[in-house]
């Protein structure tokens, strides 16, 4: 049975699934909620043995916002395909407002730093989100992988649920998907 | 491109897949025909796919997760990050923030790079991060920027490092180029760097002007060892774009590629002599100013490295000089077979160079106004560069790869790589680990309620057993005998001994007699243990007291005393054929030692001005790990010996541990893990107002210091207002002066390599006595309490001389020497005309008479005498009577008279006692506990207890190598 909150999740996405923008701001806070939530989680200064684990702590998250394994849906690849465009929307916009490190001035910075700097684009959430819809244009089954793994936190099982395709096919996508990425995210700007 | 196209390339990676990578390109060549931009779509996407692997790894979620981690975590300036004060930002950029911090314990500056959570997704680079780090904390050479710790805190992994305050080469060739003269010693340097680099197996890769920075002081300092580059594969594939250009984009990838040699360019393997060409081109460019190599894009650099020769040097630089010519372009042989071989070939040549330069018997262009003069003002005012090695570029790409090539001479320390887990976190202290031969269980003192017990832990368990609960004394020492089945250790218990219990705690047995006996340690065939009559809790504290060393039959409890010779914690080696300990010679130095099992044949196996204490040997019998401060810190140590003969067959080579003190050292058989303590120790000057009447304290302790050193002795001055007291940072031991309420700066007195110690005010105030090393042996010397007029009182030679104390009048000094002989000198005779006098009365055995304080009438002393045999028990000296008598059984080294000169307090097992030496009574004054009051000093009112305060934590941990 799933929380009163998580259930609350489940009818604004549906809400924001039928075109309902309004449910959007509801469900914006939440996410961010659940996001410093994390953080806070990685802050406290915990003991090596305890130290990241982070399937277990993201698992959690997902659980706690949307409690999907026990969410009753007619159409359950529907909704993680619904609640995975959410999370990249959510996320990204996140992202883009969030200072960057990279910007900040000091009085020296090596040039391993500033080649760093390209590299360390890859974690970069905007970049990942643009590289991503290049992806899409060109192929969009490798694109929606992405979304529904990396932002959606689907398995691959999950996804090849929702696909209707094999796993094997997927671990496959994904990681050409990935290898088209990883090179369209090192390339010098 | 366009979907069909894409699909072709899609499906021909698919295809490629299905290839072995040695046939792919054979495959690609066939498949695409002709059409070499698909071929190439499809060889970049491969490589991608193998170099993507942990890549988005981690969900989004997660990264926005670290990200806001990471920005609640910025500001971190005047914050403590774990053991260090964050002071000020050195430099932020795109890979993390490299902060100025301090080291509170050490009082020292570092840099601290820390790397944000939102890099460490990627398992692998955290892998390379911490392999790389430690690879780089291992080389330990004046030239190479030292890196103190590594490790990980609440999910931010760091690195710190020594703060090196100067300019980058480049900074200063920004400036113009370099005069010859400079040139060669800067460049000396560097070869120095990297010939110890090298001997240790590491390839720099990256030896350019970023890489080096120089000191005001002339000192070159070295960064980034022992970290990979770019592979050389990876920069070729980068597709030169017209506005790629090294002049107009520096501070983007191609600024490296300017200093690579025609290997790396190539993408062939890379050697050592990789970095001697990289070495070439930066001296090339500090004689000229530009690099040897130019181009407008990478591909057009790396093809200058790889075809063309460099503009002549004579053309380029200051004057003429054949010599210098010579050596660059040897350096700049395309051909690594023509270059230098080997960097001590190389330094060699500069060093030649510089000889010859300096008696001027060639034309060197010295003097010309154009080079750019290094001159000490230049480089004082300049701004402290970041000077941090490793993280940065660890992650600076994914294609990195492990640098390390190894040489067949040194094999890398197995340790480099280990993990390093907290076993323990109780508060205050945990000592004496020792791990059960299988590695799986780890027994530790700890202290529990108000007694030390022992405790037994699995290892990744966190429960801990208490072996000896019922016991009622103190419980310390423990270790696990080699078969495993008993577990011997100290007890305070029954008059207190070496005792042994099964090693669940049953059966406890005695094993010495009653009285001092520590520090148990086992044969390898687990019948017989040796031990030892002092307790060593500080390495710089030794007993007076001769030492002992004993052997036990754990059956037959048969005792033999092996030798009487110095000998602090022995320990068997894993065949029995030697037994290891450290000793302390005639200038103080603890140096570790080996012996035959019998007591002779001793050989020294280190021998220098560091503390080196707390030896084990290595249960394969080829190396002796040891606990040293030759790095600054105590850290973990080990070489490598002949377990035969004790020859020592290699330097001693760093244990890298996140601690920054460690001791206490076991390892389990197969030598696979280590067990350690790490201590966190802090000493800070308290006082505390007492009514001497009632004998009580009245208010609370207030705190007069933060001190980051290490106080030890202090004295008080006569008006009260100041106090003198000794610190200990690394392993100097100077003396300083602060004012009594803690107010205002230090002021050293002495400030040098020598050890000072046992500071006694005079009674006018004007001078301070006190003993040092810096004729040789222990002397008392005298300095004014202005810092002037240091001289030496005493020529005692072989005998030393310590603890001096003033006569209430001033005019006398006694003083004992290491017989524990006390003479009267004159403080203002010459050494030559002084006719000493020696109180100690005689008596066979020799009495020892150890005092600590001089009576306010003159007429009496109180000190530490082994009136009683092997210990030191409280007596007085009458110097009426010429006799000593007896006050407690309790001994100790610092006591103090009261006003009355008839009662005096005492420090035991740091608490202050009182003691009324006519009806020999004493009583508790005033405990710190569970913190520890190792000196103190009475205002001459009587007020106020001036007191040194030492609070320790430490914690058991564990290193775990594969």
């Amino acid at each position: 049975m799933a929380s009163h909150s998580s259930h609350n999740v489940t009818q604004l996405l549906i809400a924001w699934n039928n075109g309902d923008e309004s449910a959007l701001e509801q469900l914006v806070p939440r996410v961010h909620a659940e996001l410093h939530r994390l953080a806070r989680r990685y802050m406290v200064q915990e003991r090596e043995g305890h130290l990241l684990q982070p399937t277990a702590l993201v698992n959690e998250a997902y659980i706690r916002l949307i409690d999907w394994k026990n969410v009753e849906w007619k159409n359950r690849a529907q909704f993680f395909g619904v609640s995975a465009q959410l999370m990249r929307r959510i996320l990204v916009d996140f992202a883009r407002r969030r200072p960057r490190v990279a910007g900040h001035t000091a009085p020296h910075v090596s040039l391993d730093e500033a080649l760093a700097v390209g590299e360390g684009r890859s974690e970069d959430l905007v970049a990942v989100d643009d590289a991503l819809s290049r992806l899409a244009a060109i192929d969009e089954r490798k694109s929606r992988i992405v979304e529904l793994r990396f932002f959606g936190g689907l398995s691959n099982e999950e996804i090849a649920e929702v696909l209707q395709i094999s796993t094997i096919t997927v671990i496959r996508e994904w990681n050409k998907a990935k290898a088209w990425l990883y090179r369209e995210l090192s390339r010098q700007p | 491109m366009d979907t069909e196209r894409w699909a072709v390339i899609d499906r021909l990676i698919d295809q490629a897949m299905e290839h072995p990578p040695e046939t792919r390109a054979e495959f690609l060549a066939a498949v695409c025909a002709g059409d070499e931009e698909l071929r190439r779509e499809v060889e970049s996407l491969l490589d991608a796919h193998t170099q993507s692997r942990s890549f988005l790894s981690i969900p989004a979620i997660d990264v926005a997760a670290r990200d806001l981690a990471d920005e609640k975590q910025t500001s971190r300036l005047g914050k403590q990050f774990g053991l260090y004060q964050v002071i000020s930002v050195l430099g932020v950029g795109g890979m993390g923030e490299v902060y100025l911090a301090r080291d509170d314990r050490l009082g020292r500056k570092l840099a601290l790079k820390l790397l944000p959570k939102r890099f460490t997704w990627d398992t692998d680079r955290v892998r390379r991060f911490e392999q790389e780090a430690r690879a780089a904390s291992a080389l330990s050479h004046p030239n190479i920027i030292t890196i103190y710790d590594i490790g990980e805190l609440a999910g931010t992994y760091f690195i710190a490092a020594e703060y090196v305050e100067g300019q980058t080469l480049r900074q200063l060739i920004e400036r113009g180029p370099l005069r010859v003269k400079d040139t060669v010693g800067i460049c000396s340097q560097v070869a120095d760097a990297l010939d110890a680099a090298h001997e240790a197996g590491l390839v720099h890769r990256d030896i350019k002007p970023e890489n080096v920075i120089v000191r005001p002081d002339g000192y070159v300092k070295v960064l980034d060892f022992g970290l990979v580059k770019l592979t050389e594969r990876r920069v070729l594939e980068q597709k030169p774009s017209p506005g790629d250009s090294y002049k107009t984009n520096p501070g983007t990838v191609l600024g490296t590629v300017a200093y690579m040699s025609p290997e790396q360019a190539s993408g062939i393997e890379v050697d050592r002599r990789s970095d001697l060409f990289s070495l070439g081109t930066l001296m090339y460019e500090l004689l000229t100013g530009v690099v040897p190599f130019k181009g407008d894009s990478t591909a057009s650099i790396l093809d200058a490295i790889i075809h063309h020769q460099p503009a002549p040097l004579n053309r380029m630089s200051e004057g003429e000089n054949v010599e210098v010519e010579r050596i660059v372009n040897r350096a700049l042989e395309k051909d690594r077979e023509l270059r230098y071989q080997t960097a001590s070939d190389f330094r060699a040549e500069l060093k030649r160079l510089q000889r010859e330069l300096d008696s001027a018997s060639i034309r060197s262009g010295v003097g010309s106004s154009r080079p750019n003069k290094l001159n000490p003002t230049d480089l004082v005012i300049a701004k402290p560069v970041l000077a941090i090695a490793a993280a940065i570029l660890i992650l600076a790409t994914l294609s990195l790869f492990w640098g390390l090539s190894r040489t067949a001479k040194i094999e890398p320390s197995p340790w480099l790589a280990a993990r390093s887990i907290q076993v323990t976190d109780f508060p205050h202290e945990e000592f004496f680990p020792s791990l059960s031969p299988d590695g799986n269980t780890i027994v530790y003192a700890r202290r529990s309620g108000d007694d030390w017990d022992i405790f037994a832990q699995r290892v990744g368990g966190y429960n801990a057993q208490n072996l000896t609960e019922r016991s009622s004394g103190d419980d310390t020492q423990p270790a696990f005998s080699p078969d495993g089945a008993y577990i011997a250790f100290r007890s305070e218990r029954d008059g207190g001994g070496v005792f042994v219990m099964g090693a669940s705690g049953e059966s406890v047995r005695r094993l010495s007699d009653r009285g001092p006996a520590f520090h148990p340690a086992w044969s390898p065939d687990s019948q017989e243990v040796i031990y030892t009559e002092e307790r060593i809790k500080d390495p710089r504290d030794r007993s007076v007291l001769p030492h002992r060393l004993w052997t036990v039959n754990i059956k037959t409890l048969e005792k033999r005393q092996i030798t009487t010779k110095d000998v602090a914690q022995p320990q068997w080696s894993p065949n029995g054929h030697r037994l290891v300990y450290w000793a302390s010679d005639e200038r103080s130095q603890r140096d570790i030692w080996t012996m035959s099992p019998r007591g002779d044949s001793a050989l020294q196996v280190t021998s220098d001005a560091a503390t080196d204490w707390n030896p084990i040997w290595s249960p394969d019998g080829k190396y002796l790990y040891f606990v040293s401060d030759r790095s600054g810190g105590m850290q973990l140590w080990r070489v490598a010996i002949d377990e035969q003969t004790g020859r020592v067959l290699s330097e001693p080579e760093l244990v890298p541990t996140p601690s920054a003190f460690s001791q206490h050292i076991s390892l389990s058989r197969d030598g696979k893990r280590l067990a350690f303590v790490n201590v966190r120790l802090e000493r800070n000057l308290y006082r505390v107002e007492i009514d001497p009447r009632r004998e009580k304290v009245i208010g609370l302790p207030q705190a007069q210091t933060q001190w980051s050193r290490q106080g030890l002795d202090l004295d008080l001055s006569p008006d009260g207002e100041r106090l003198v007291y000794t610190t200990v940072t690394d392993t100097r031991e100077d003396l300083a002066l602060l004012n009594s309420d803690g107010s205002g700066e230090p002021r050293w007195l002495t400030d040098d390599e020598y050890k000072d110690r046992g500071p006694r005010w005079s009674p006018d105030g004007k001078r301070i006595a006190f003993y040092s090393t810096r004729s040789g042996n222990f002397e008392i010397w005298l300095i004014n309490a202005d810092g002037t007029g240091l001289r030496r009182l005493t020529e005692s030679g072989n005998d030393k001389a310590f603890t001096p104390l003033w006569s209430p009048d001033g005019k006398r000094l006694n003083f004992t020497n290491n017989k524990g002989e006390t003479w009267v000198i004159d403080v203002d005779r010459p050494w030559r005309e002084q006719t000493p006098q020696l109180l100690n009365p005689k008596r066979e055995p020799p009495i020892q008479f150890w005092p600590a304080a001089w009576s306010s009438d003159g007429r009496k002393l109180i000190g530490g005498c082994n009136l009683d045999g092997q210990r030191l028990v409280l007596a007085t000296y009458s110097f009426e009577t010429s006799q000593l008598e007896k006050i407690s059984d309790i001994g100790s080294a610092s006591m103090a008279w009261l006003q009355d000169d008839r009662r005096a307090l005492f420090i035991v097992d740091g608490t202050v006692f009182i003691t009324d030496t006519e009806t020999k009574k004493h009583r508790l004054l005033f405990a710190g506990a569970p913190d520890r009051i190792i000196g103190f000093r009475l205002s001459r009112d009587n007020r106020w207890l001036y007191y040194i305060l030492e609070s320790v934590e430490s914690d058991i941990w564990l290193l775990h190598r594969r």
